[in-house]
C-alpha cells in the first residue's frame, strides 16, 4: 500500500508505536530476523517465539470462569444449535416482508417456516440454559476442590472461608433446583408446539369459513359455484351451511372444549385462542394447584422487580474496575480475528503481544536503538495498512453475502502474503530445479552434439511451463482460502446477527432509557475493532482513496453510496448482476429502482413515488444510498430458490 | 444486599468490564444501575455470557482455520516440490 503524504498520528499513537519498535530488540535477540519482502523489510519471528506468545495468549483466555464454562463442549454443542436456529429466523424477518409483498403464498409458507423456528429455537435455547448451568456446577465443584481458588473466590466477594463454601453451595443447589424446572419445562415446551400446531389448523378453517360466507353473501358467486359443482341453488346453499358447520366443530374440538360459547367464538372471532393465551392459562391452573409455594415465589418474583439497592452501583463500578485492570481475554479473540483478516500480519500481532508481556532493559533499548528509525517507518506502514484492512471489516461493508466483491477484498488481503512467500518459494523451486536439470543434463547431446541444457532458449521454456504448473497449483489453495474465510464471516462475523442474537436482551434493557439506537449503530459495525481502529484506518483509507478503483457493486453496507451511472434503472441493474442475480427481470430491477428512489427521496412520476429531485433531472453521479437495497437482494435470491438457503 | 445478588452485580461487572462492546454502552449501564431491577440485571448478565459463549466458538473457529491454513500452506509447498521432481524426470527422459 503506497501513501501520498505521511498520515499524522496521536501522542498515543506515537508512543504505542515506540513500545513497538523498542520491543522488536527482544525477538532480535532471541532469534527474529529482519527479512526483505516487498513492501520493506519485514520482522520474521521465529517458531518458538510465536509459539511462546500463542500458549500465552491461551493461558490468558482460558483462566476466567465465565470463559470455562462458555467452553464445556456441551454448551458450545447446544449454543451451535440455538445459534443456527437464531441465524435461519433472522434471515426470514429480513426478507417476509418484501416477499409476502411480491409472492403472498410464499410469503405464507415463510411464515408458518418462521412459526415452527419460533418453537424450534424455545426448544434449543431451553436446552442451552441447562447445559450451563451444568457447567457452571462444575466449575462451581473445582472451586470448592481447590483451596486456593476458593479463597481467591471468596476473596473476590468479600466473604470468609465458612461464608464462601455456604455461598457455593447454595449456587449448587440452586442451579440444581433449576435444572429440574428446566426439565419439566420440557414437557410444557412440547405441549405448546402441539398448541401451535392446533392454532394453525384452527386459523386455516376460519379462513375458511369466512371464504364461504363471503360466496354465501354474494349471490353471483353462490351461482357460479354451484354451477361449478353441479348443485342447484338450495344444494349450495346447503352444503356451503354444512361445510361451515363442520369447521365450526372441528374448531370446537381442537379447542379442546364443546358449548355455545366456544361456537360464538369460532364464528365471530372473539377472544381467539392463541397459543400465548392457552398457556396463560395452563399457567394459571398449575398456580392454582400449587398454592403455598407460589405465595413464596410470588414474594420472589415481587423482589425481582424492585429496583435494586443502593449499593449496588458501588459494587458493579468497583467490580468493573478491578476487572477493567485484568488482561482482557476478549483481546485474544480479537487478536485472531485480525489474523485470519491479515495473514502477513499474523506473527507480528503475536510478537505485539508477546512483546508486551516482556521486560525491558536499558541497555537492550539502547542496542535497539540504531534500529529504531527504520522500524518505525516500518512499522508505521505495516500499521496502517492493517487498520486499513480493519476499517473495511468494522465498517459494516457486505460480509455477510458470499457474492459481494467486498467478499473478494477480504480474499485478496487474506492471501496476498502467504502468496508472496510462496512466490519466493515456487522462485527458489524453478531455480534449484534449473540447476538440477542443468546438471543432471550436463551429458545429453542432441542429434546436432549441442548440449541441450546450455541452451537458453530451451531452458526458459521449462522454467517457464514449470512455473506456470506450480502457480496453478497455488490458485487452488487460494480458493480453498477464500472459501473458508468466506464461511467464517458468514457463520460468526455477521453483524445484524450478532444484534439481534447476541445483545437482543442488553438492547431491550437498554432500550427502556432511549439508547436502542446506540447499540445497533455500535453492534453493527465496531463491536470487535473499537474505534480507535476505524479512525486509523479512516485517515489511511483517505489517503489512498484515489488510487482505489471502486465500481458502483461494491458496497451493499447501509451507510454506503453508489454514485449513479445514466439513471436509476441502469445503476439497479448493474448492482443486481455484479452481485449475482444474472439477467434480472423486469419486476426485480422495478422493485430495487423504487427502493432506490424511496430511501433517496427521487422523484419518479412513473410510479406514483414523490420526491425532490425527480428522476428526469439528475446529474450523471448522483450519490445513490443502497442501505435498503441488501433486504431486496436476498429476497430476490430467496424469490429464485429457497431451496438453497433453507 | 444478598449474596446471590452481590455475586450477580460482580458478575455484571466484570463482564462488562471484559466485553468488546463500546464504553458509550458499558457507561449507560453502570449509570442506570441504581433504577434497575433483578430482573434486568439477570438479562444484562444474559446477553454478556451470549457474548463470551459466542466469542469462545469464533475463537476456536479462528484457531483451527489458522491452524488448517497453516497446514494446507506447508502441503501446498511439497506439492509443488513433487511436481518439480515430476518435470525434471519427464524433460530428462525427452532427452534422452
Amino acid at each position: 500500500m503506497k501513501f501520498e503524504s505521511q498520515p499524522q498520528l496521536s501522542e498515543e499513537e506515537l508512543k504505542n508505536l515506540g513500545e513497538r519498535t523498542k520491543g522488536d530488540a527482544d525477538f532480535v535477540k532471541g532469534g527474529a530476523e529482519y527479512v526483505n519482502s516487498e513492501s520493506g523489510p519485514r520482522l520474521s519471528v521465529t517458531d518458538e517465539q510465536i509459539e511462546q506468545a500463542r500458549m500465552e495468549m491461551e493461558a490468558d483466555f482460558a483462566s476466567r470462569p465465565e470463559v470455562a464454562v462458555a467452553n464445556s463442549p456441551e454448551v458450545q454443542e447446544k449454543f451451535n444449535d440455538v445459534s443456527e436456529v437464531e441465524r435461519k429466523a433472522t434471515e426470514l424477518d429480513a426478507v417476509v416482508p418484501f416477499v409476502e409483498e411480491n409472492n403472498p403464498e410464499l410469503g405464507k409458507k415463510l411464515e408458518g417456516m418462521r412459526d415452527e423456528l419460533d418453537s424450534e429455537a424455545k426448544k434449543s435455547e431451553h436446552e442451552l440454559e441447562m447445559a450451563k448451568l451444568k457447567a457452571e456446577i462444575g466449575e462451581l465443584n473445582g472451586v470448592v476442590q481447590k483451596s486456593e481458588t476458593m479463597s481467591r473466590f471468596g476473596h473476590e466477594h468479600g466473604f470468609n472461608k465458612d461464608e464462601t463454601y455456604a455461598f457455593v453451595e447454595n449456587r449448587i443447589l440452586e442451579n440444581e433446583k433449576r435444572i429440574k424446572e428446566l426439565e419439566q419445562n420440557k414437557n410444557l415446551l412440547q405441549q405448546e408446539a402441539k398448541r401451535m400446531e392446533r392454532y394453525n389448523e384452527i386459523t386455516r378453517l376460519k379462513q375458511e369459513i369466512d371464504e364461504l360466507n363471503k360466496i354465501v353473501q354474494k349471490s353471483e358467486a353462490m351461482q357460479r359455484f354451484g354451477q361449478e359443482h353441479g348443485f342447484n341453488k338450495d344444494e349450495t346453499y346447503r352444503f356451503i351451511e354444512e361445510r361451515i358447520l363442520e369447521n365450526e366443530r372441528k374448531i370446537r374440538e381442537l379447542e379442546g372444549g364443546s358449548g355455545e360459547s366456544k361456537e360464538k367464538t369460532a364464528t365471530t372471532g372473539e377472544s381467539e385462542e392463541t397459543p400465548e393465551n392457552t398457556g396463560k392459562e395452563e399457567q394459571t391452573e398449575e398456580k392454582e394447584e400449587s398454592g403455598k409455594e407460589d405465595d413464596e415465589e410470588g414474594k420472589i418474583e415481587k423482589e425481582r422487580i424492585v429496583p435494586l439497592p443502593q449499593e449496588a452501583e458501588k459494587t458493579l463500578v468497583e467490580s468493573f474496575k478491578e476487572a477493567r485492570g485484568e488482561k482482557s481475554w476478549w483481546g485474544w479473540v480479537k487478536e485472531r480475528a485480525k489474523g485470519v483478516a491479515t495473514f502477513g500480519f499474523w506473527e507480528f500481532h503475536q510478537a505485539e503481544r508477546f512483546r508486551r508481556n516482556k521486560k525491558k532493559t536499558s541497555k537492550e533499548i539502547a542496542e535497539a536503538g540504531e534500529k529504531i528509525r527504520k522500524t518505525e517507518n516500518l512499522s508505521l506502514e505495516d500499521a496502517l495498512e492493517e487498520a486499513e484492512t480493519m476499517r473495511m471489516m468494522a465498517e459494516g461493508a457486505d460480509v455477510t453475502n458470499p457474492e459481494s466483491a467486498d467478499y473478494e477484498n477480504y480474499s485478496r488481503i487474506i492471501s496476498g502474503h502467504k502468496i508472496e512467500e510462496n512466490n519466493k518459494r515456487i522462485d527458489a523451486i524453478v531455480a534449484e530445479s534449473s540447476n538440477t536439470l542443468q546438471e543432471r543434463m550436463a551429458k545429453y547431446r542432441d542429434e546436432f552434439g549441442k548440449v541441450v541444457s546450455a541452451d537458453e532458449r530451451i531452458m526458459a521454456g521449462f522454467e517457464g511451463s514449470l512455473r506456470n504448473s506450480l502457480l496453478e497449483l497455488q490458485n487452488g489453495q487460494k480458493e480453498s482460502d477464500a472459501k473458508e474465510f468466506n464461511k467464517i464471516i458468514k457463520d460468526r462475523l455477521d453483524p445484524n446477527y450478532w444484534r439481534r442474537y447476541v445483545y437482543g436482551a442488553l438492547e431491550a434493557v437498554l432500550g427502556i432509557w432511549g439508547s436502542k439506537v446506540m447499540i445497533t449503530k455500535i453492534a453493527a459495525s465496531k463491536w470487535w475493532l473499537g474505534k480507535k481502529a476505524v479512525d486509523i484506518g479512516m485517515e489511511a483509507s483517505q489517503s489512498t482513496a484515489e488510487e482505489t478503483v471502486s465500481t458502483a457493486a461494491e458496497t451493499v453496507a447501509e451507510s454506503d453510496q453508489i454514485p449513479m451511472h445514466d439513471h436509476i434503472w441502469g445503476t439497479a441493474k448493474e448492482w443486481l448482476n455484479q452481485h449475482g442475480i444474472s439477467n434480472p427481470t423486469n419486476k426485480e430491477v422495478m422493485d430495487l429502482s423504487k427502493q432506490i428512489a424511496t430511501e433517496n427521496n427521487i422523484g419518479v412520476k412513473e410510479w406514483g413515488i414523490p420526491g425532490n429531485p425527480l428522476d428526469t433531472n439528475m446529474q450523471q453521479g448522483h450519490m445513490l444510498k443502497f442501505g435498503g437495497a441488501s433486504k431486496i437482494l436476498m429476497a430476490i435470491r430467496i424469490a429464485r430458490g429457497i431451496a438453497s438457503i433453507m | 444486599m444478598t449474596p446471590e445478588l452481590k455475586y450477580k452485580v460482580r458478575r455484571c461487572g466484570e463482564l462488562l468490564a471484559q466485553s468488546p462492546l463500546d464504553d458509550e454502552i458499558k457507561n449507560t449501564v453502570i449509570e442506570n444501575i441504581g433504577k434497575m431491577t433483578e430482573n434486568q440485571l439477570d438479562q444484562i448478565i444474559h446477553s454478556l455470557e451470549r457474548e463470551t459463549i459466542e466469542l469462545t466458538a469464533l475463537a476456536k473457529l479462528l484457531k483451527n482455520f489458522d491452524k488448517k491454513q497453516d497446514e494446507s500452506w506447508k502441503s501446498l509447498e511439497e506439492k509443488q516440490k513433487e511436481l518439480a521432481g515430476r518435470v525434471i524426470e519427464e524433460t530428462l527422459q525427452k532427452a534422452g
